[in-house]
């Protein structure tokens, strides 16, 4: 059903409205989404909220105040929300998968979610956080996908520079780390 | 002293200049008279001159006066001159008597009674030059020279010339008096023909001594006057030469004037031009400052886009709480965990985590499909690390995850490699494979002698490309454009649930075509030797590949009535192949009621373009992530 409103990222659509309730979603410089119901659902932490909101078996959704995501800036929240109706519309609601599974591992990114996620770095954190904190792992696992790509394009001084982090090895211990992983780090001179 | 002053005034105006006027007035009978006859008149009604009347009307009369009187002896002069030019005129005297020379020669006589009008006495009369006539004496030379030579002509002898020059100025009117030049002549020879000669020899007699000293002087000066008029002749030609040459000037002065008029011309353009430029200029100037402020301007910004980058780009593994840093570095596959932990004692720790370690990734894909040498020598260096890291690492391995890329040779060479090293393997997950039924088993073998293994997203082909065409229809089109996925929900534990999955896929009879093949049984156990009868189906060169196809042994648990009605001795002598291909011909028999077997698998149509991404052509690290064997340490 929410498949067929489309993927409105802002405002509300007032056909849709009447096939699906649409919630409102607050971000935290005080923008307001109004997202589809089960899309907004996705996310566990957002639905955890709306079942604390509405707690009766049919509320109002109109009426219902704005769900307030303070640790999610608006933009951040609109690319969050697209992701989320693109991947409800295509592959439904998320199946709960056993603690164990490592099937996020093995998961490939698919394409959409690969042309999704080129953003510039500062964004690409913003919405691992964001996935964190609103509990869509598969979006989170897609995030933490691409900086383990770039990371493994990079050499280790390069992680450094481009990541800000600072080396606290003595210079005793790095040399020592690095003969300890010597045989990994001969992927180019090797060729 | 202004008393002294006034008077020198009033007797210079009241007494001089009347008496003056008046002998002017007296001596002179031209036109001039009249004029100073008429200056005479008006003096007396005129205030003597002091300080306020000289601003006024006694001033003004000096003033005409002596203006008057300027222009009067310029005139005087001009007129000499073009007397003196003229020939018949000339400054000699003739031979006169003393009254009449006198008067001559103080202007009361007319020029022309004595000269013209009184023919008669030229020899003996004078001729007055009296005051108004020239004062000078170059027009007396010159036009005295052809009365002389006409004299010489006549008497042989030369007459000597006299001036007497005399000049007197009134300082306070500035009129020349009068200038008297005397000329006597001597001669003896002249006849006196008038009564006034007569007279006048008589008085010349008397002054004949005195003339006589004079002569000397006389000659003197005629010397000076040749002198004198050599030299006229060259102030002439001076003149004349001055005068060309002030022509010259004058033309040239024009010439420079109009060129000047030009320069000015051009000035004034060159400074319109000038101001142009300055306004443009000042145009160009300001452009230039707002062009300098844009400059500025887009600078800011752009250091402002700049710091923001930075700080977006400052969001980094610090600002990310731990669990997610440690999801993002579980993500890196096997070699690079080991890797990456230089870079900081965060990460170090992090990654030497179990949590952390249990969950590395091998980067299968870069090994298999080019850089098959790189991945050699890190086996190689795992091999080696005898001190301590292969020990380390590879009992903590207790699942491995690979994530193929399809080349199912190499990787197998690879789940060998690491099968056998990582002796703590309790599961495995096989993904993205792409294997044809003959490898599967030697992909599995290594494997599942010791531990169950998960599949996901593999898909399996019934042959290997050379052989599929031989397939009948239904099983081809498997082989050739569908792909058997085999279920990923199914844990495989031991051999036997491989080969009952692998059997299930090869042979997809379900209980009701088994009752259509224990039909056909019968035909195939006359036969004990399947070669036999495809050779007598003249078939056999068809199949005759297949035939060699070593197989492994498969238990064909689904046909348990088929292989019931086969004779078990036949058929356990068959290889697997072998029986396919029984099952196979079955297939193709034409019999009416044959019906392609339904199949209980899900075939999913094989998209190069889908599941081609599955299996990077070549090595590019942008691609690992398609194709890795995922080692659960």
């Amino acid at each position: 059903m929410a498949a067929t409103a489309g993927p409105s990222t802002g405002s509300g659509d007032v056909k849709a409205a009447a096939v699906a309730p649409k919630v409102r979603l607050q971000s935290g410089d005080k923008e307001i989404f109004i997202v589809d119901l089960p899309v907004a659902k996705m996310s566990k932490v957002i639905k955890g909220m709306i079942e604390d909101l509405a707690g009766e078996e049919d509320p109002n959704w109109d009426t219902l105040e704005p769900i307030p995501l303070s640790n999610v800036s608006g933009p951040i929240l609109r690319k969050v929300i697209t992701w989320m109706e693109h991947h409800y519309k295509n592959d439904g609601p998320e199946p709960e998968r056993p603690e164990d599974d490592l099937s996020h591992f093995t998961d490939e990114i698919s394409d959409w979610d690969e042309e999704y996620i080129k953003v510039d770095q500062g964004t690409l954190f913003e919405l691992i956080l964001a996935s964190n904190y609103l509990n869509i792992k598969k979006l989170r696992t897609v995030g933490c996908k691409t900086v383990a790509n770039v990371l493994r394009k990079l050499s280790v001084e390069e992680i450094r520079e481009k990541y800000n982090i600072e080396n606290d090895f003595t210079p005793e211990e790095e040399e020592a780390i690095r003969k300890e992983n010597e045989w990994c780090e001969d992927q180019d001179a090797s060729k | 002293m202004t008393e002294r002053i006034q008077l020198i005034n009033w007797v210079t105006f009241r007494l001089i200049l009347p008496f003056t006027l008046l002998a002017a007035c007296i001596f002179r009978f031209n036109l001039f008279t009249l004029i100073y006859g008429l200056f005479f008149l008006l003096v007396p009604l005129a205030r003597s001159p002091n300080v306020y009347t000289i601003k006024r009307h006694t001033g003004g009369l000096i003033w005409a006066l002596t203006t008057v009187s300027g222009i009067f002896m310029l005139a005087q002069i001009a007129f000499q001159i073009a007397l003196a030019a003229r020939k018949p005129y000339g400054h000699e005297f003739p031979n006169c008597g003393m009254p009449s020379r006198r008067t001559s020669r103080s202007g009361k006589r007319k020029l022309e009674d004595s000269l013209v009008g009184k023919a008669h006495c030229d020899g003996s009369s004078a001729k007055s030059s009296n005051g108004h006539f020239g004062d000078s004496d170059v027009p007396s030379t010159s036009a005295g020279q052809p009365k002389r030579r006409s004299m010489r002509s006549s008497a042989g002898k030369r007459f000597p010339v006299t001036f007497k020059t005399s000049l007197t100025t009134d300082s306070e009117d500035d009129v020349d008096q009068s200038s008297n030049a005397a000329l006597d002549v001597q001669d003896d020879s002249l006849v006196v023909e008038t009564p006034q000669a007569v007279e006048r020899m008589r008085v010349g007699k008397r002054i004949v001594s005195g003339k006589k000293r004079v002569l000397g002087t006389l000659r003197k000066m005629r010397k000076n006057e040749d002198d004198a008029e050599e030299l006229t002749k060259l102030l002439r030609a001076k003149r004349a030469h001055f005068k060309a040459k002030s022509d010259a000037m004058e033309k040239k002065t024009k010439s420079l004037n109009k060129l000047q008029q030009r320069v000015k011309k051009a000035k004034a353009a060159m400074s319109k031009v000038q101001a142009e430029l300055k306004v443009e200029r000042r145009l160009i100037k300001g452009t230039s400052m707002e062009m300098e402020l844009i400059k500025t301007e887009i600078q800011t910004k752009k250091q402002a886009v700049e710091a923001l980058r930075f700080w977006a780009d400052r969001i980094s593994f610090g600002d990310l709480p731990n669990e997610v840093e440690s999801l993002v570095l579980e993500m890196l596959d096997f070699f690079h965990r080991f890797r990456v932990r230089r870079v900081c004692r965060r990460w170090n720790f992090l990654l030497s985590a179990p949590v952390i370690t249990s969950h590395a990734f091998l980067d299968l894909t870069v090994a298999t499909a080019a850089n098959r040498r790189i991945y050699r020598s890190r086996v190689y260096y795992l091999n080696k690390m005898g001190d301590g890291l292969a020990e380390q690492v590879f009992p903590r391995i207790h699942a491995l995850t690979f994530l193929c890329s399809g080349t199912t040779s190499s990787d197998s060479y690879f789940v060998r490699a690491f099968g056998a090293r990582c002796t703590g393997v309790t599961s495995v997950t096989i993904a993205n494979l792409l294997i044809d039924v003959q490898s599967l088993f030697d992909f599995f073998s290594p494997i599942l002698q010791k531990t169950p293994v998960a599949l996901r997203n593999v898909f399996v082909t019934a042959l290997p490309p050379p052989l599929y065409a031989a397939w009948p229809m239904t099983l081809k089109r498997i082989v050739n454009d569908w792909y058997v996925r085999l279920p990923s929900s199914v844990i495989i534990a031991t051999w036997e649930e491989l080969t009952a999955i692998v059997d299930r896929l090869v042979w997809p009879f379900p209980q009701s075509q088994l009752e259509w093949l224990a039909k056909y049984a019968p035909a195939l156990n006359a036969y004990p030797d399947v070669i036999e009868w495809l050779e007598e189906r003249g078939e056999y060169s068809h199949y005759a590949n297949l035939i060699s196809f070593e197989r492994r042994q498969i238990v064909c648990s689904n046909h348990k009535h088929f292989c019931d009605s086969l004779p078990l001795s036949v058929y356990q002598e068959l290889p697997g192949s072998i029986r396919c291909l029984i099952a196979l011909c079955i297939l193709q028999l034409p019999t009416p009621d044959l019906q392609p077997p339904p199949v209980e698998f899900v075939f999913e149509k094989y998209l190069y373009t889908k599941h081609r991404k599955t299996i990077p052509p070549r090595v590019d690290d942008a691609h690992c992530r398609h194709g890795i064997v995922a080692l659960t340490l």
